[in-house]
């Protein structure tokens, strides 16, 4: 898509900092190409937790007569915004909850809570619990980037260019860092105060991830 | 300054020769530059853009990459002469709950994370709406004539980032020398980010530079107090010390 950042460029201009010609497992020497994708993959999730970048909508979720509960999106970090149709639903704690209704579980109506506490991960609740079955629920949330595989199917990311500095340390953090004969703890230090700083201003900009 | 001279500044000041380089080439120079470039840009959100983004008809949600694929921050949104107020989802429930359906002219939006807008009302036709972005810079490729995007009295920092960032990969000493360097760039992307900042309150900006003066640099160059049998650790902060940066951290530990 338009406006993808795409990571082979990382991985070519990352070459000469670990001192190889190409990805190729042989030049790379004391790493392989698919520890370099893997450290790309494990910053970009960090990078979800630290920062809410990711944003997306899903329209999967369809009320069901009876059912509290629901599963969300397997790529989701946080949940921003529910809605039951195209009316807003507040968040709710469990206590405020019971506080309005002990039998906040089972009593049908139309729901105008969600709540997230007391139901595990990737499981929301509704409140009253839904009396119609095929009603949108439409969830806004903070969700992971698509998974970077070590085949290389997917080598894009949906964010702006300037984003390739902050996988280009992720990489020579956990490169350098790692045991083994080119161990560099003090530069592997550094560049995780830099993808640190990145991910403060990340923060700072596009909110928490979670 | 162009970009070939920002280059051979950098291999001469690594003692390589600018002509034939050896302990670096000229492609690792340059995507060091580029890397700085966008990190100098990115801190102090200073080069900004307008484009027309379409909201189509009836619709609250939407993709902003797919339009400007330079997008970094929002700045400024209008449609025709109203300016939209930013809001979160939070604001927007509270200011009404049926936001997502309701019609009429837009007032209010939301941008979130790399690609997400939001907005309401919404018009039953497609609406052109105009936004200022603080958007990424070009890419350079060293050709003749090429000159950085970024303020030119801070283009002498994209010297000590590509310094700084050809060094880094020696470690210990040359990492050192390196992190001087990068003090140099983070000085210069602090003083424009608070220029920028000045000049974006005036104009009453969606989006703020990040306060980088607010940054640990501690975090950056692990300076670790100085501790001796009997002493405490250095009293005064910001002191140099030996293989130290003057000025890069508070020489608290961290």
């Amino acid at each position: 898509m338009t406006g993808d950042l795409d990571t082979t460029q990382v991985l070519t201009n990352v070459l000469p900092a670990l001192h190889a010609a190409s990805t190729s497992d042989s030049d790379l020497t004391f790493w392989k190409l698919t520890d370099l994708i893997e450290f790309m993959d494990e910053g970009l999730k960090r990078l979800a937790r630290k920062a809410g970048v990711f944003v997306k909508r899903s329209t999967s979720i369809t009320s069901a007569v009876g059912s509290a509960t629901y599963s969300l999106p397997d790529d989701h970090v946080a949940v921003l915004h529910v809605s039951y149709g195209t009316t807003a639903l507040r968040p709710a704690g469990t206590i405020e909850l019971e506080s309005r209704d002990e039998n906040y579980r089972t009593t049908q109506g139309t729901p105008d809570h969600w709540c997230l506490d007391q139901l595990g991960d990737y499981t929301m609740g509704l409140s009253p619990v839904p009396n119609h079955a095929g009603d949108s629920v439409p969830v806004i949330y903070t969700a992971l980037a698509p998974e970077l595989d070590d085949a290389q199917e997917n080598t894009l990311v949906t964010a702006p260019s300037p984003l390739k500095g902050y996988l280009t340390m992720c990489i020579l953090a956990e490169a350098y860092g790692r045991e083994g004969e080119m161990e560099m703890q003090d530069l592997a230090q550094h560049c995780k105060g830099r993808i640190a700083m990145y991910e403060a201003m990340m923060a700072d900009y596009y909110g928490m991830g979670e | 300054m162009l970009t070939t001279e920002i280059l051979d500044r950098i291999l001469t000041r690594i003692d390589d020769d600018a002509q034939a380089p050896v302990s670096v080439t000229e492609a690792e120079a340059l995507a060091a530059v580029n890397e700085g470039q966008d990190l100098f840009c990115w801190l102090t959100l200073c080069l900004e853009t307008t484009g027309t983004l379409t909201f189509p008809a009836n619709t609250p949600f939407g993709t902003i990459r797919d339009t400007f694929p330079d997008f970094l921050a929002p700045l400024k949104v209008t449609v025709g002469p109203t300016r939209l107020r930013p809001a979160t989802f939070g604001d927007l429930d509270v200011l009404d709950d049926q936001w997502q359906s309701r019609s009429g002219p837009p007032s209010r939006y939301a941008a979130e994370g790399f690609n997400f807008w939001a907005v309401t009302p919404q018009r039953a036709f497609d609406l052109p709406s105009s936004w200022t972005y603080a958007r990424s810079p070009i890419v350079l490729t060293g050709g003749e004539d090429e000159t950085p995007e970024t303020p030119e009295q801070y283009h002498p920092a994209l010297v000590s980032y590509g310094i700084y960032r050809v060094k880094l990969k020696e470690g210990a000493q040359g990492l050192a020398r390196g992190k001087e360097q990068f003090t140099l760039f983070l000085d210069a992307a602090t003083e424009h980010g608070d220029f920028v900042r000045a000049r974006s309150r005036a104009a009453r900006y969606d989006t703020l530079p990040f306060e980088l003066k607010n940054f640990d640099r501690a975090r950056l160059f692990g300076r670790q107090p100085r501790i001796r049998r009997g002493m405490p650790a250095s009293p005064i902060a910001g002191t140099a010390e030996p293989g130290g940066i003057a000025g890069a951290g508070d020489g608290g530990s961290q």
